[in-house]
């Protein structure tokens, strides 16, 4: 039985790991769920930072090499 | 520099702002070496020029205490920049640079071996009248070379402190962190309107003494042969070839240790645990995926070792030199080289190395070809399947067949990139491309260098199966176990799982092309990188063989009993040119800022990966 529910877990973290992999929208909604769901647990403050953190993501754009590549989204011209 | 940013520059510096130093100067002068020393960061240094095409940043503190933020920046010829790398660097000097203040001061290098072409853009940088420390880089080189330099006269001629400094070795950055405590961060005393060559002539001649043979050096000696128009393309092939030879005959001992090492594991933990999922996820989803690919680390390593020697002796930029001919007759410009050859260790740095390139056709060209370069995520699919299928036996006495084979791969997939770039460049016909191209001195391989250079793509391929692997070999697992068959089923239970139904599902694409459905369900994976597609077989044949004592070990006498020679040609086929990886695809998206390239690059290479896997299986068929 617990090695049944050890193995659920880890199929469960590693779903998760590719999912906010492929999607970094849907990782922003897990983690932003996950924040507040510590924060309401009272969770230590490491750990909501560290799920806070996650949440906020990435921000996307270019290798901000050079400027005037906002309207293609980042990219190089 | 205006008298408010200087007063800006002065209060940070007295404050408790760090100084905002920016490393610059021409490609390939050890910038990146001496921010690694300062910083003790670990940036890629490389003897040849364009390794650095982005901003990088770290902090350190001089013997003082004063902290530092230095900025490490793209090499470049001049302050007028023509490709994308280039502009980092002018922008961010004069200032321009988004969310970039100017920096307090220039930190500008030059290679103590090539004065008379880095005191050009060294005068350059001194005319934006910046604060501005000059750095004296490879002066053992030179002391070797028999040049003598007066640190002192060219200091005063050049109106500037100048520091001397060896990047390659360690503490040969310590009088330029020196050298910051004791400067005032003050503009040049002087600035020049005339001609930049007149005055780098008259620098040179008041500040440096040649040796009296000045011709008669090794490197001269070494360059007769290896640019030679006939022996220089024979040594070239040479080296490629002993290279591939020696992945597959140094590496076996090593290679063993770890199957044995693996194989030890899997039995400790099948004997240790209870017989349940857990046991079955641990030894046929993590130990088969992951440790069926950790074994190729012997193999990854001798090549990179290979790479690392070339890169660092100098040789590559000759390399590039030789083959210019062969590129410009497909119509690709010189500088598409280096980024093509970085491809062969991960298209990602491959493709972003293309903003070096200055014409938007070339670039674009360039970025749609990397992924035809062999990356190193390919070595572990190519040596199972030439280790299962192909025999290890001699030709002529001498040449391993499967290191043979391993050559034709790769040279295979650089003459389908040549065909690739005539077609795209078909409208470009009797467009000159001139390779302009500064070629470095011959620098004997550093051990250090070459040991770190190692570690990194050890740790890189380690944190890979760390990550990417694991998961989707316990992904992997879960599909190809769940959901159980159903009561009175016959054959295979994973041919009732969910991996078992999408392979079938996918066959009827690839049944023409020889592929079975456990090939199917690897390609998926595959996508995510493509080792995994490695750790994926074996774990659909881990799952699906009841008695894999050693799921990993077994995995290449499994195929070779399963399958016939024709599929796996066909898939050594279909790798040649497989759809890319999605962070390939994601760098074009990046690099190019439209979904059209990204679209075409996994449109085209799919279907030359069909095509090319179709022919073959066909033609291995009919004999």
């Amino acid at each position: 039985m617990i090695g049944t529910a050890i193995t659920v877990l880890l199929v469960l973290v590693c779903a998760i790991y590719w999912a906010t992999r492929l999607s970094p929208a849907f990782g922003r909604v897990f983690w932003s769920g996950t924040d507040r769901l510590l924060t309401a647990c009272h969770a230590p403050e490491g750990v909501q930072f560290w799920a806070r953190r996650r949440a906020q993501g990435k921000k996307a754009g270019g290798c901000a090499g050079c400027s005037g590549c906002g309207s293609k989204g980042g990219g190089c011209h | 520099m205006n008298s408010m940013s200087q007063s800006a520059a002065h209060s940070r510096v007295s404050g408790q702002s760090p100084l905002r130093a920016a490393l610059v100067g021409n490609p390939n002068c050890g910038k990146t070496a001496l921010f690694n020393q300062l910083t003790g960061n670990r940036q890629k240094v490389a003897n040849y020029a364009g390794v650095t095409v982005e901003r990088k940043e770290g902090r350190f503190v001089t013997p003082a205490g004063r902290a530092v933020a230095l900025l490490d920046l793209p090499g470049t010829y001049s302050m007028n920049a023509t490709s994308p790398d280039e502009a980092v660097t002018r922008d961010v000097c004069a200032g321009k640079y988004r969310g970039e203040p100017a920096p307090d001061l220039i930190i500008c290098v030059v290679s103590a071996t090539n004065l008379r072409l880095h005191l050009r853009f060294a005068l350059e940088v001194r005319n934006l009248g910046r604060p501005m420390l000059l750095v004296l880089n490879m002066t053992d080189a030179a002391s070797k070379q028999g040049l003598v330099i007066d640190l002192d006269r060219l200091s005063m001629e050049m109106g500037v402190p100048v520091v001397p400094a060896v990047g390659i070795r360690k503490g040969g950055a310590a009088r330029l962190s020196g050298a910051l405590d004791a400067m005032r961060i003050a503009p040049p005393e002087k600035t020049l309107s005339g001609d930049l060559h007149e005055e780098v002539r008259r620098l040179m001649t008041l500040s440096v003494t040649y040796p009296p043979d000045e011709g008669n050096i090794l490197g001269e000696k070494i360059d007769r042969w290896v640019l030679h128009p006939v022996w220089g393309p024979c040594i070239l092939a040479v080296l490629m070839f002993v290279m591939f030879q020696a992945v597959f005959a140094w590496a076996q001992p090593l290679m063993d240790m770890i199957d044995a090492g693996v194989a030890w594991l899997a039995d400790t933990l099948r004997a240790t645990l209870p017989d349940n999922a857990l046991t079955g996820l641990l030894t046929d989803g993590v130990i088969a995926g992951a440790g069926t690919v950790i074994e190729f680390l012997p193999q990854i390593l001798i090549l990179f070792f290979w790479i690392l020697v070339l890169e660092e002796s100098g040789y590559l930029p000759r390399a590039a030199f030789l083959l210019d001919r062969v590129m410009a007759s497909a119509g690709l410009s010189g500088r598409s080289f280096i980024p093509l050859l970085s491809s062969f260790a991960c298209a990602v740095p491959g493709i972003m190395a293309t903003r070096t390139i200055q014409n938007p056709r070339d670039r674009f060209v360039t970025i749609l070809l990397a992924p035809l370069m062999t990356c190193s995520a390919r070595l572990p699919v190519y040596a199972l399947l030439i280790g299962a299928f192909i025999p290890d036996r001699r030709i002529g006495g001498i040449f391993n067949l499967q290191g043979l084979v391993l050559f034709a791969l790769y040279a295979g997939a650089i003459l389908s990139a040549l065909v690739v770039a005539r077609v795209l460049k078909q409208r470009d016909r009797g467009v000159e491309h001139p390779l302009l191209l500064e070629l470095p001195d011959y620098r004997f391989p550093n051990p250090r260098d070459l040991a770190l250079g190692l570690w990194q793509r050890a740790k890189i391929f380690l944190s890979r199966v760390g990550t990417i692997i694991v998961t989707l070999s316990v992904l992997m697992w879960a599909l190809s176990s769940w959901p159980a068959p159903p009561a009175g089923a016959v054959g295979p239970s994973i041919d009732y799982s969910l991996a078992g139904r999408i392979g079938h599902l996918m066959l009827p694409l690839f049944a023409p092309i020889g592929f079975n459905w456990q090939i199917c369900v690897a390609l998926i994976p595959g996508l995510a990188a493509r080792e995994v597609a490695v750790s994926a077989l074996a774990t659909v044949y881990a799952v699906g063989v009841a008695d894999s004592a050693d799921p990993a070990a077994q995995l290449a006498p499994l195929l070779s009993a399963q399958w016939s020679l024709p599929t796996a040609l066909s898939l050594l086929a279909w790798y040649v040119f497989a759809p890319q990886c999605f962070s390939t695809l994601a760098v074009i998206r990046r690099e190019t800022g439209s979904w059209k390239p990204v679209a075409v690059t996994a449109g085209y290479l799919f279907g030359l990966a069909w095509l090319a896997a179709f022919l073959t299986w066909h033609i291995a068929r009919a004999f």
